[in-house]
């Protein structure tokens, strides 16, 4: 067992005490050894219905603590099941072609390997896929809209969604649920999802399913993992070096990285507030004001307000070594330049439309600073992130395409 | 409760009843869409429209309707609500749909609905007002479990987490290339939520038009929609770049700013007289057999 250092924060495990743990978790910025001590009580459970059904098993790593679920979509294994089966099918898309899962690859922790994403039409998304690891976790989805709630909600964008084109479904709802009517295999999944329901082939249903599915892919048996929970061979020498400068005033990393999931973003059973965090990291500065080109702006896409120019959502740093390139645009390819990204506070981008000096954004986050890193450094940060690969996620058998087995 | 009449003039000097249900005649809103005099179709081609006088094929020509008021002779405006007809309308919001799914508008749906009909006390009225869109309330609901008319997908506007209000997607052709999409995608924008809120709370935006029209008589009149006007002041041929084709609603987006006069909505980029506007009244018979 590893106690968390003066200025460390992250993972800290509290043996035994995996669904209490919510409890113990802190948010960012608070000092684990400051908070009081963890419950071990058994909660009560949330709602009469759920202690009428059989509770679902959570296969949660150590010191993970429980998603929060939406009341009107509970978890159930039927559910997971079907979901996977939707996930995986490419009768999701307009043309046949595409499935959440041709944006979404396991291999790369449920992002992809392009700098933007590429829809079921050819049209390029203005913004990479993102991870689905430990997206159960998160109160806010994609890059940077602060309406998207709800993995139910978020569904619907790649479905239906125009601006750009990814599953191509717009206007096409009643053939979708044709087609998953007339699949044989899809009748007992989704008579054992919806037990009762005259008619389980819904888009309601669907999108129930596929949420069910993602929120059980959940990522926590990194080398760090192991190494916080006591296994100090678990990670290199350099990447203990890396995380005490990740959790220190010299980086800052962890402001927006923090927390069990490093990110911001988070929210669990139990932790009383939800946290939802955007950020300008000065990648542009287009104009001298701060300005992100025009395709991109951020959360300012959507309020419309100035201050949220170029504020975009951290996104987990688990697994972050398999979802390269980097950054809402894909526009830095590999981990060391990320770093040098942020070592130097701030993107220059030296010509072209979107020339700019991005450490001189008046909107760029308080901590985004030069940071003097020394070569060792770097290394030891880019040995830490990738120390944060979760392979047994990666290829674990819960989450591939159950089509293939077939 | 819902179907009462609501506005106090009409029943100032009158005894405080309200009138029952039963009371509530339907009352047909008709509707026409038109491209200038012409009446619209989709893949039909219609020259001459907008500053540039481009060529346009539409596919997609629908919108929201709800707060329908009736106004009397005597200039008394009257509530009048929805009358629920699945799938068109429900018991506040009525979908009025000019695309018959056919054509450039194959993902549309065959169906159409070109008017609304709602529930007010019989009289004798001479204009209709009511807003374009659908309420705030109502705006940000989730689209899996609604019913119609807000079951739509090509009205969801998703990544906005609301409704297109007023939907026109065409095609202008150029002389000097091919034919250029050009979309007007019309909704709430600006919309901002509290962190534990699952839909958001407020818009700065609402791009909610308001449509009053006098000298509508419902049994003798139709409500003329129209493109050509809607469009007048703007170059289909061109979009501001880096910058939603057409106008998705967005305030920094100069394309939207005719399209908003001819709505009467604010617009930063408002330009152009303020006639001619997107609805006018036109006498039935004369544009009755277009449908």
């Amino acid at each position: 067992m590893s106690f968390p250092r003066p200025g460390v924060i992250g993972l800290t495990v509290v043996a035994g005490l995996a669904i209490a743990a919510s409890a113990a978790l802190p948010p960012d910025g608070a000092r684990l050894d400051a908070q009081p001590p963890a419950k071990t009580t058994a909660k009560a459970p949330a709602k009469a219905t759920a202690a009428s059904k059989a509770a679902y098993r959570w296969q949660l790593p150590p010191g993970f603590p429980e998603p929060v679920v939406p009341d009107d979509n509970p978890m159930t294994e039927a559910k997971v099941a079907l979901g996977r089966h939707l996930f995986y099918d490419t009768r999701l898309s307009g043309n046949g072609t595409f499935s959440c899962a041709s944006c979404h690859l396991q291999s790369r922790a449920f992002a992809d390997a392009l700098p933007r994403a590429v829809g079921s039409t050819g049209e390029i998304h203005p913004r990479g896929s993102m991870g689905l690891a430990n997206i159960a976790y998160s109160p806010a989805l994609t890059w940077a809209n602060p309406l998207m709630r709800s993995l139910e909600q978020q569904a619907l964008v790649p479905m239906f969604g125009e601006e750009p084109v990814e599953l191509g479904l717009s206007g096409q709802e009643q053939q979708l649920l044709a087609r998953v009517r007339g699949v044989p295999q899809y009748k007992a999944l989704f008579a054992a999802a919806y037990p009762g329901s005259g008619e389980p082939v819904s888009l309601d249903h669907i999108v129930k399913a596929i949420a069910s599915f993602q929120r059980t892919m959940i990522s926590g048996r990194s080398p760090y993992d192991a190494f916080k929970q006591g296994r100090s061979a678990a990670i290199s020498a350099s990447a203990r070096r890396g995380e005490e400068l990740f959790f220190s005033e010299k980086t800052e990393c962890f402001h927006c990285h923090g927390g069990f999931n490093f990110t911001g973003t988070v929210n669990y059973v139990g932790k009383g507030f939800v946290e939802i965090e955007f950020h300008n990291t000065a990648l542009y500065n287009t104009d001298g004001q701060g300005r992100y080109p025009a395709t991109n702006t951020g959360v300012e896409a959507i309020t419309h307000e100035a201050e949220d120019m170029g504020k975009f959502k951290a996104p987990s740093l688990r697994n972050i070594a398999v979802t390269a390139p980097y950054m809402h645009d894909g526009s830095i390819a590999t981990l060391e330049e990320v770093i040098e990204h942020y070592n130097a506070g701030g993107r220059t981008v030296k010509n072209g439309p979107n020339a700019g000096v991005g450490a001189d954004s008046p909107l760029k986050s308080e901590f985004i600073k030069p940071m003097d890193l020394t070569p060792q450094e770097k290394r030891d940060l880019v040995a830490f992130l990738r120390s944060l690969t979760d392979s047994t996620f990666l290829r674990d058998p819960r989450f591939t395409n159950p089509w293939r087995t077939r | 409760m819902s179907l009462v009449v609501m506005a106090a003039a009409l029943f100032a000097a009158a005894p405080s009843v309200t009138p029952s249900a039963d009371s509530l005649t339907p009352i047909t809103i008709r509707m026409q869409a038109m491209v200038g005099n012409t009446p619209f179709q989709c893949g039909k081609e219609y020259p001459g429209i907008g500053t540039s006088g481009a060529t346009i094929t539409a596919s997609d020509f629908r919108f929201y309707v709800h707060n329908v008021r009736l106004v009397t002779a005597r200039g008394d405006t009257v509530r009048a609500a929805m009358a629920p007809q699945s799938p068109w309308q429900d018991r506040e919001i009525a979908l009025v749909d000019f695309e018959n799914g056919a054509a450039t508008c194959a993902n549309g749906t065959p169906e159409m609905h070109p008017e609304f009909t709602v529930l007010a006390p019989a009289g004798d009225y001479q204009g209709v007002a009511f807003t374009v869109g659908v309420p705030f309330a109502r705006n940000h609901s989730d689209m899996a479990t609604q019913g119609p008319p807000l079951s739509l997908s090509r009205l969801f506007w998703s990544w906005n987490a609301g409704y297109k209000f007023l939907r026109v997607d065409m095609r202008a052709t150029r002389p000097d290339s091919a034919a250029t999409a050009w979309v007007i995608h019309l909704g709430s924008t600006g919309c901002t939520g509290a962190p534990g809120a699952k839909a958001p709370t407020s818009c700065t935006h609402g791009n909610r038009p308001e449509i009053a029209l006098s000298g509508f008589n419902p049994t003798r009149d139709v409500i003329v929609a129209d493109l050509g006007a809607l469009l007048s002041r703007s170059d289909v041929r061109r979009n501001q770049p880096q910058t939603a084709m057409g106008c998705m609603a967005a305030p920094n987006d100069a394309d939207c700013g005719g399209l908003f006069a001819s709505l009467g909505l604010t617009h930063p980029n408002t330009t152009g007289a303020d006639t001619p506007k997107f609805f006018r009244v036109e006498r039935a018979t004369a544009t009755s057999s277009s449908r």
